[in-house]
């Protein structure tokens, strides 16, 4: 067979242009993708990220790459409001143990892309199983005056980076940057420097059962440090290929390259990969919203959005 | 049917599919010659064209490895239907023969109704010229 491995061009969310993809290392293309937060039922715009990487994962296969594919699991830290977790809010909602709000929506994100027939990935890392490498990576990123401690908290210090980098260059936020600067500071985020710097780890609440021991006492780790600690520990200070929905390019993907610089001083990403929005009659299928198909309503057809129920595999095909 | 000649450039049709893939794993240009792959074994199915048995056999794997390999279509049911699957296979194979009956027998209006209730439930009946 003809090798088509030399002439692949990839769309660089980073250069904002499809550039010639050349693997780093000669044994195996390196991609991390960025999992689900496990607190509720994944919907299909979800679904399409993980479909279109499964696809990517598969061609880069057939033609004949080693991939190592790291997808993680975000069972803590993803926070709202600056305040709690995603997780241990829902487990209040559902009166069960966080945990128990973890193991429940990651069997059912399993089970929906077994419908979908996607590959699993090489390594499926879970945020919580791996919190001494973000404390080292903290300690690192604190001894490089990056972060900050405060009242058991640590804190990434975006002004501080500022003086040798753009934060929000990558996702074109330099307006949104400003006005966080400007905005007042809620009462959960008076004790950061400046609102826009994020959570490396947060002190726990003291009914939070979710927590850690840490340097900086009990705790529990920030959303964006888990991936960037993850992906380095699985393929490598330096990879191919990092993705995720648009969604996450600001702030995750964003608060990730300034981990990743801080520590390292260099991008240690080749491509920068995004998925689009999935749109339901023309508006972002979201779940706040109410405008949102999940998949098992596509395929059993209980939908008042569709006449009819669709094979997952019609909707994979179309993904 | 000469079975050495082909009408068709099966190779030229293999280079695009996967030039279609190198540029930014472009699937909606790959699928798109998928179906020109499909429309292809009708008209030869019809006469129209013809593929050498060579040719004819890189298609098929080419086929299989873009559909099922790279895209990740299945023939095979996921686990949550693994059951059932053999008895809806059976099921739907006898309704589609009472079809065929009532086509044979003019029954147009009852042969549409089942090809209709059969496209509700994901069962796509493609009807072909003389071909009850």
């Amino acid at each position: 067979m003809h090798d088509y491995s030399h002439n692949i061009r990839i769309y660089n969310s980073i250069k904002k242009k499809k550039e010639l993809f050349i693997p780093i290392n000669k044994s195996y293309i390196g991609i991390y993708v960025c999992g689900p937060t496990v607190y509720r039922k994944i919907h299909l715009g979800n679904c399409r990220t993980f479909i279109y990487f499964d696809v990517v994962f598969r061609y880069l296969k057939s033609i004949g790459f080693n991939v190592r594919y790291v997808r993680n699991i975000t069972d803590v830290g993803h926070l709202e409001n600056d305040r709690e977790d995603k997780i241990y809010n829902k487990a209040r909602i559902e009166d069960i143990e966080p945990m128990e709000i973890a193991q429940k929506y990651t069997l059912y994100f399993h089970n929906i892309l077994n419908l979908f027939n996607t590959l699993p990935p090489s390594i499926e890392p879970i945020a919580s199983g791996h919190i001494i490498e973000q404390i080292d990576l903290i300690n690192k990123l604190i001894d490089k005056g990056v972060a900050y401690k405060v009242n058991g908290s640590v804190y990434f210090d975006v002004k501080f980076y500022n003086n040798n980098n753009n934060y929000g260059l990558f996702s074109n936020r330099f307006k949104i940057a400003n006005l966080l600067a400007n905005r007042i500071q809620n009462k959960y985020q008076i004790e950061k420097k400046n609102p826009h710097d994020f959570a490396l780890w947060k002190i726990k609440n003291y009914k939070h059962i979710m927590k850690w021991s840490s340097p900086w006492g009990y705790g529990f780790p920030g959303w964006h440090i888990e991936c960037t600690a993850m992906s380095i520990k699985y393929i490598g200070d330096i990879f191919d290929i990092h993705g995720g929905g648009i969604d996450l390019k600001f702030p995750h993907h964003e608060c990730e390259i300034a981990q990743f610089k801080s520590v390292f001083n260099k991008n240690i990403v080749s491509f920068w990969m995004h998925t689009n929005i999935l749109t339901l009659n023309g508006n972002k299928m979201s779940k706040s919203t109410g405008n949102v198909l999940l998949p098992n309503e596509i395929i059993n057809g209980k939908t008042f959005f569709l006449k009819r129920s669709f094979s997952p595999y019609v909707i994979r095909f179309f993904f | 049917m000469n079975n050495s000649i082909s009408t068709f450039n099966v190779k030229s049709w293999i280079k695009k599919c996967y030039e279609a893939m190198n540029d930014d794993f472009n699937s909606p240009v790959l699928i798109s010659y998928l179906f020109r792959a499909v429309q292809l074994i009708q008209d030869i199915r019809s006469g129209k064209e013809q593929l050498s048995l060579s040719d004819l056999n890189i298609l098929k794997e080419t086929m299989f490895t873009f559909s099922f390999d790279i895209l990740g279509i299945s023939i095979y049911p996921t686990f949550k239907y693994q059951l059932y699957f053999n008895i809806i296979k059976y099921l739907v194979q006898i309704i589609i023969q009472i079809r065929i009956k009532a086509r044979y027998d003019q029954l147009w209006e009852y042969s549409d109704n089942i090809r209709l209730e059969l496209l509700k439930v994901g069962v796509l009946l493609n009807d072909v010229p003389h071909d009850i």
